[in-house]
């Protein structure tokens, strides 16, 4: 279930942007290894050459080989290059999560606060013990969630009780559902088809059945579905 | 000169099973980047037989989602285990012929208001069947192969079919009857799904 034969960076926006991240950091992690692997291989052959012992113990002598500064700094700088680099390259995956929905999708956050943006599925998503209820902007409530695809979702991430953690893991889309507060994110499917979705906090007996379906459609797909679910709910207002 | 080549002995072992150390920690790195990167994608390749469930108002895959290959014949067995009578059916465009059968059964109740439901169902049934396969026909020439293209399938009945998709792309399958939801179809309770044909 919930697999596919596609680049895992192409079936969402989000999952570009975390993908990205994950590559910097793999470089990161192959120089240092790269760098680590070839001491332990290098320093005991070079150090097995020589004819005189370093080590050996002279009284009152300290062995000039040992401790030398250039090594030092070496070492120093390699390891606060790594951490400022990841440091900064995660920083900017942060900004640019909040920027690539206004920049490439137009969205601006004041107005999708205010409730007024255009071309943007606002989905309230409600986490209680164990289940996911979805709200749609036109009052209809599901336990699956449905996706068009190639649509900017905003997610507004909330709990009833305790705490939960709403998560599309193929999306790339995690956020916590707390109780009395709204957390939002985001994300652009890109490719039709069934994700998991699945609570990441421990909630309770039942967490690990709390799981449920992101369905994304096609466009066309999923208007037909909206507007058949609009009608149905308003048909069964005018009933009541 | 015996120490010096005890010494000798000592580094081409040390050296060995520093190498040996090395090279597993590396193929052991590789091969679990490999199955962290990857692995999500290496469970579910394109599968030959899917299983699909028919029940009220969900169309249900298993395994979920359909992901077939182009040009590879792929087996459905289709399961009503619901208790209406349901159907798979391709379709171009499904708001369309959900509109058509609603419209023309409404149309139908106004014009003959003494009719039953189950009988307007029946007229559109019969009246829609020949449209709707010539439609179907024409829609998915060359895209699909296959015996039919509409299957229905009375409660508790199953069957096998095999189709050949031609091209890549999202197909819908949807049921279309009307049996609880009149005049609506069940399609507009959610009673459809997807077959992602991909290429390779």
């Amino acid at each position: 279930m919930f697999h596919y034969p596609f680049n895992p960076a192409e079936l969402s926006e989000t999952a570009r942007i975390w993908w990205d991240l994950f590559g910097f950091y793999l470089t990161v992690a192959i120089i240092l290894g790269v760098v680590v692997y070839a001491g332990l291989v290098l320093i005991p052959w070079i150090y097995s050459r020589r004819r005189q012992a370093v080590d050996e113990i002279q009284p009152g002598v300290i062995p000039g080989e040992r401790g030398r500064m250039a090594y030092l700094a070496v070492i120093v700088i390699l390891i606060a290059a790594s951490f400022i680099a990841i440091f900064v390259e995660s920083y900017l995956a942060v900004n640019k999560l909040a920027a690539t929905l206004e920049e490439k999708y137009n969205v601006d956050i004041e107005e999708l606060q205010a409730g007024e943006a255009d071309g943007v599925l606002v989905v309230e998503v409600i986490g209680f013990q164990w289940g996911w209820t979805f709200r749609y902007p036109n009052g209809v409530e599901t336990d699956i969630l449905y996706l068009p695809a190639g649509r900017p979702v905003i997610f507004k991430v909330t709990s009833e009780d305790v705490f939960h953690a709403f998560s599309i893991p193929d999306l790339r889309v995690k956020v916590d559902a707390i109780p009395g507060q709204v957390n939002v994110t985001w994300t652009v499917p890109e490719k039709p088809g069934t994700y998991r979705v699945q609570c990441y906090e421990l909630c309770g007996v039942g967490h690990a059945e709390m799981i449920t379906k992101a369905i994304v459609l096609p466009p066309e797909v999923f208007d037909f579905w909206y507007e058949s679910q609009s009608e149905k709910l308003e048909s069964e207002g005018g009933e009541q | 000169m015996a120490s010096e080549a005890a010494n000798g002995g000592n580094n081409v072992a040390l050296l060995a099973a520093i190498a040996i150390g090395v090279i597993f920690f590396a193929a052991t790195s590789v091969a679990l980047g490999y199955f962290m990167v990857f692995g999500e994608n290496l469970a579910g390749p394109p599968q030959d037989i899917y299983i699909i469930r028919l029940s009220e108002y969900v169309i249900e895959p298993e395994p979920d989602p359909i992901i077939v290959k182009v040009g590879q014949p792929v087996v459905f067995r289709i399961v009503n285990e619901g208790s209406a009578e349901h159907e798979v059916m391709f379709v171009a465009d499904l708001e369309m012929m959900a509109n058509m059968i609603k419209e023309a059964s409404l149309r139908l109740q106004q014009e003959n208001p003494e009719l039953s439901v189950e009988e307007i169902m029946e007229i559109v049934d019969e009246r829609h069947e020949m449209i709707m396969e010539e439609m179907l026909e024409k829609a998915f020439a060359g895209k699909i192969e296959g015996e039919e293209l509409m299957i229905e399938l009375e409660p508790g009945e199953s069957t096998v079919v095999t189709f050949t998709f031609l091209e890549p792309g999202i197909y819908i399958i949807a049921c279309l009857k009307q049996e609880g939801t009149f005049p609506g179809t069940h399609a507009e309770e959610g009673m459809f799904n997807q077959v992602i044909v991909v290429e390779g």
